[in-house]
């Protein structure tokens, strides 16, 4: 009986401690916090990625960036923190990378424009030097 | 019974703390062959910026950025972390690529405004200059057309001097020639051997002074010339005798002598046959040729 009682004693500490050792080391007190902050970080990377035209230059880029934040907030709803704030940080990067893209897509733009103002340029002063 | 619940508990609490000890080396720190495989892709992307001479140059901090990016994803405690870690170093590291992407177009944009700048000014140069050409030849044309014009008046007006000393001088049956205005003085002007001119010669010289006086600019050539009766010696030197003899006509009449040139030429151009005595008269003649503007009688003269 108390052999058996005994075990039972340590097998409810064991749980406890299991809860304890879970609730402590992977769910902090603070994540709501940390993952809303994330959301919101990612919002903001998304609108400058707008601001600087990734619709028209990035436009698959900034999709993506805004799937994942529109999963990262359902995620916040359901109380999946952890997981609302990955994908917040990848909502992020997404759109900095689409933002990057949409820069990088019009300088080069504007790089061929000037080179064929330039050829035009070169034969209209060929054809006047003749 | 607290005692051997909290002893128990502890041992408990032992045998279980050991355990989570090993279970994340037992279950979580083997990344699954997805995280595996999204590790891999971020390791190539990041190799691929790393590899990057612009990358490097253009955009250090960004590429900083996507290694530590890297080195968090390698050193992932799960799967689903390292998925995810993977997933933001590989992004990272295309960022960095992009962004030199960007700084390398930037840079040409700089040279091609200084190329274009250098152009533009050269096609200006040469607008500018085309644009004076083209001035010029307006102006060279209107010059042109101007001169035409003048030229033309000039030419009309010559015309219609011609007309009107011809029309003056219809009266001296006057023909006009390459060699100027011709007008024969003759028909039965002169007697047989005679130099002398009759009085309706002398009217017609007359005519000719009064002429010759309105038209200072204009000299006169005078050819005497005979029948063909008599030696060629006494011909020729009669024709000179009636062409000098208009000559004295018209200095007498106030005609400048320097003006006139006279010949005879004898009976070598008779101006028709000389078979009749009508025809023999219509040779003894002078012939007055009213030299063109500028033109040396010399040069007039017949061989």
């Amino acid at each position: 009986m108390d052999g058996r009682k005994r075990t039972i004693q340590q097998l409810i500490g064991g749980v406890l401690a299991v809860g304890a050792l879970l609730l402590g080391g992977c769910f902090p007190a603070n994540w709501p916090v940390i993952s809303k902050q994330m959301i919101s970080q990612g919002e903001k990377a998304i609108n400058e990625a707008k601001e600087g035209n990734a619709s028209m230059g990035a436009p698959d880029e900034l999709k993506a960036a805004e799937e994942k934040l529109s999963l990262a907030k359902k995620e916040f709803a359901n109380g999946w923190h952890n997981n609302a704030s990955r994908l917040a940080k990848e909502a992020a990067v997404e759109a900095d990378y689409a933002q990057a893209k949409a820069r990088s897509e019009k300088e080069k733009r504007t790089v061929k424009e000037m080179q064929v103002n330039i050829e035009t340029l070169r034969r209209e002063i060929e054809l006047q030097s003749r | 019974m607290n005692y051997f619940t909290w002893n128990s508990m502890g041992r408990g609490f032992g045998i279980l703390l050991s355990l989570s000890l090993i279970f994340p080396l037992s279950v979580g720190c083997g990344p699954s062959k997805m995280a595996k495989d999204q590790l891999e892709k971020a390791r190539k992307t990041y190799e691929q910026a790393k590899a990057d001479p612009n990358a490097a140059a253009l955009a250090p901090i960004y590429l900083t950025d996507a290694e530590n990016a890297f080195q968090e994803a390698e050193k992932a405690g799960n799967s689903d972390e390292m998925i995810h870690l993977s997933y933001v170093a590989e992004r990272k590291a295309q960022i960095a690529m992009t962004i030199a992407e960007g700084k390398k177009a930037e840079e040409t944009i700089r040279k091609l405004n200084t190329e274009t700048a250098e152009l533009l000014a050269q096609k200006m140069k040469l607008d500018q200059q085309r644009e004076l050409e083209s001035k010029r030849s307006q102006m060279e044309a209107e010059q042109a057309r101007l001169a035409a014009k003048v030229e033309a008046e000039r030419a009309a007006k010559a015309k219609a001097e011609a007309d009107m000393l011809m029309k003056e001088l219809s009266e001296l049956k006057a023909r006009q020639t390459d060699r100027g205005i011709v007008l024969t003085i003759g028909e039965v002007l002169f007697a047989f051997a005679k130099a002398d001119l009759s009085s309706k010669a002398d009217k017609n010289v007359d005519k000719l002074a009064k002429f010759l006086k309105k038209y200072p600019t204009r000299n006169v050539l005078i050819e005497g010339h005979t029948d063909n009766i008599g030696s060629d010696e006494y011909n020729l030197d009669l024709s000179q005798r009636r062409a000098e003899s208009v000559k004295e006509k018209l200095i007498g009449d106030g005609v400048g002598p320097d003006r006139i040139t006279n010949v005879g030429y004898g009976k070598k151009y008779p101006a028709v046959s000389n078979d009749t005595d009508a025809n023999r008269a219509l040779n003894r003649r002078v012939e007055v040729i009213i030299l063109n503007e500028g033109v040396q009688a010399e040069t007039q003269l017949r061989e």
